[in-house]
């Protein structure tokens, strides 16, 4: 997410947002994008991505008046508010494992009869989904951040209320699960 | 970085994602959150604040947040694996009923009924609210699908339709879609008996605030059977609220939610701003003359010459301000009274220059009434200061 106003450094434009609606949509603007790929890298799926974000923001909407924070925070705040609803949807839905199974199939079948060169990338991104799909929701959370939002431990843990050690213990061990299953598909990816 | 964490991010750095952000469908968003933004009046953002802040609400809300800490860190949390089952239990829920106490031991001050997915009743049972008496003898019946609200008060029949405040929204969505409040931490403490039962407590907290919830379910049934709220209010005082008798998938009567008037009630005009303040008002007072008996206690029977004798009991300055009036510099009358007065004197009433509906009165029983005529008001003064 970028910093590159100096008004939204200080909080102004937070402050702002909930009274004045040209001031909200620079906000929105501001965060939408990330706000939206990071729903794409928990879920692996644009539609559903797509209203979540929506959901994401109609929950900013709801409370930004009762934000107190700098931009830092608020960026934090909205990753917070994204992996609830995502966890949430994984939750009511209730149909994890079957979508999981669905999608992976679907990917794996695409992969094995697609012989061009985005083959390898393919079945590496449905390998990836079912990797992940295999952690807790909260090691799935702590993974995006980490390596797709590019947050610090320390951002992760404002993220998740957590301590840092705390985040650090619980990447690692999520990373070496994941090694587990990739390993045994990729001969590049060894203990 | 180690060698688990350049591996991983070796591998996904050639994996393509179909991220790229979809700009019609920002657009639209864009347009819906302005109109979301748009239904939200400033009066309403302000009204909200004041509820939140209040401490009539804050009783309220606590008895509902006290609801909603039996679902909060579902994500976060993961201490163990009791917690999740105790959550999951929750979730599976369809209906709720639970009393709240000051003190596990004191009789209850407030029944709550829920029905899943959308309505709330809440009975106040006692007098002794504290620092909200006005709510003895209130039912708040909410209707969260149609964001409405019926308050009735049994003692003078006498009910109003409001629109449902948003705090009970947000925080019966979060009772059940696990949504708000996110900013708790959980930790498993201890185990204990309760009854018959053994419990395993869990205590969450929220960070930076003085605010902490302890929830003790059954072992056996994995559900919360007693629940302990502690935290600091607008005052500085350190509060405490008991959850206890908590059934659920209790046989509820959806009579019972019902926003049509009872039978015999008559239906007041609501107006929302004017009643919040009148209460806020009414709860100032009650401290006001909390602090008094303290202070008649400590002096062998002798109230206090003026209101600033009770400084040292840290009354500050905002208990002593009428939200009706805020600019006025005193908002109460003191009359200070004979070292034995009569239950029925008045001894503290707000200020005013011109009678509007009706003032809140003290009086020497440490109660507080509001006074709808000014010509009864005028009688009862007259009859305090002759002493009869």
């Amino acid at each position: 997410m970028n910093h590159d106003n100096k008004a939204a450094n200080n909080g102004q434009l937070i402050t702002d947002a909930p009274v004045k609606p040209e001031v909200f949509v620079q906000l929105y603007r501001r965060y939408y994008d990330s706000v939206f790929r990071y729903c794409v890298h928990r879920l692996f799926e644009r539609e559903t991505a797509k209203d979540i974000t929506s959901e994401v923001f109609l929950k900013v909407v709801e409370n930004l008046g009762s934000f107190k924070g700098n931009e830092r925070q608020f960026r934090n705040w909205l990753y917070k508010i994204a992996t609830n609803a995502v966890n949430d949807y994984f939750r009511k839905t209730a149909r994890r494992s079957g979508i999981l199974k669905a999608v992976c199939e679907q990917a794996n079948n695409r992969a094995a009869n697609c012989p061009d060169t985005r083959d390898e990338s393919t079945k590496k991104l449905a390998l990836l989904r079912e990797a992940v799909f295999a952690l807790k929701p909260r090691y799935q959370t702590i993974i995006t951040l980490r390596f797709f939002e590019n947050l610090k431990l320390t951002e992760i843990a404002e993220v998740l209320a957590s301590r840092q050690g705390t985040v650090r213990s619980q990447l690692v061990r999520a990373l070496a699960k994941l090694r587990k299953i990739l390993a045994t598909e990729f001969t590049d990816y060894t203990d | 970085m180690n060698k688990d964490e350049r591996q991983f991010e070796e591998f996904v750095s050639n994996i393509k994602f179909d991220d790229t952000p979809d700009h019609n469908h920002r657009d639209k968003l864009e347009q819906d959150l302005l109109g979301a933004l748009a239904r939200q009046t400033p009066q309403q953002r302000k009204n909200r604040r004041t509820i939140i802040k209040s401490r009539i609400t804050k009783l309220a809300a606590a008895a509902m947040i006290a609801t909603t800490v039996l679902v909060v860190i579902s994500q976060l949390g993961g201490s163990s694996v009791a917690w999740a089952d105790v959550l999951e239990n929750i979730r599976n829920s369809k209906t709720l009923t639970f009393l709240i106490r000051t003190k596990e031991k004191e009789p209850p001050i407030m029944k709550a009924m829920v029905i899943d997915p959308y309505l709330l009743r809440f009975e106040f049972l006692s007098e002794q609210i504290p620092n909200a008496p006005i709510l003895g003898g209130q039912i708040w019946i909410v209707d969260t699908g149609k964001a409405k609200a019926l308050i009735l008060n049994t003692v003078k029949k006498t009910c109003t339709v409001c629109p449902a405040d948003k705090e009970m929204l947000l925080i019966y969505d979060t009772f059940r879609n696990f949504r708000a409040r996110v900013d708790f931490t959980v930790e498993e403490i201890d185990r204990r008996q309760i009854g018959d039962k053994q419990a395993i407590g869990f205590k969450l907290k929220k960070e930076h605030e003085n605010h902490e919830i302890i929830v003790w379910a059954d072992l056996e049934t994995k559900l919360p059977i007693l629940m302990e709220e502690t935290y600091e209010n607008r005052a500085g005082q350190i509060m405490q609220h008991v959850v206890t008798d908590i059934v659920f998938d209790a046989e509820l009567d959806v009579s019972l939610f019902s926003l049509k008037p009872p039978e015999g009630y008559r239906l007041e005009k609501f107006d929302y701003d004017t009643a919040v303040k009148r209460v806020m008002s009414a709860t100032n007072m009650d401290r006001i003359l909390k602090t008094c008996r303290k202070y008649v206690s400590e002096h062998g029977g002798r109230w206090p010459d003026d209101l600033q004798e009770l400084a040292k009991y840290s009354l500050t300055k905002d208990i002593l301000t009428n939200p009706r009036q805020p600019s006025r510099e005193a908002g109460y009358v003191y009359l200070k009274p004979p070292a034995s007065p009569l239950d029925s004197r008045i001894v503290l009433y707000e200020a005013y220059d011109i009678w509007n509906g009706g003032i809140n009165v003290g009086f020497a029983n440490y109660h507080v009434h509001f006074i709808k005529e000014e010509s009864e008001f005028k009688k009862r003064l007259k009859e305090s200061s002759s002493g009869k």
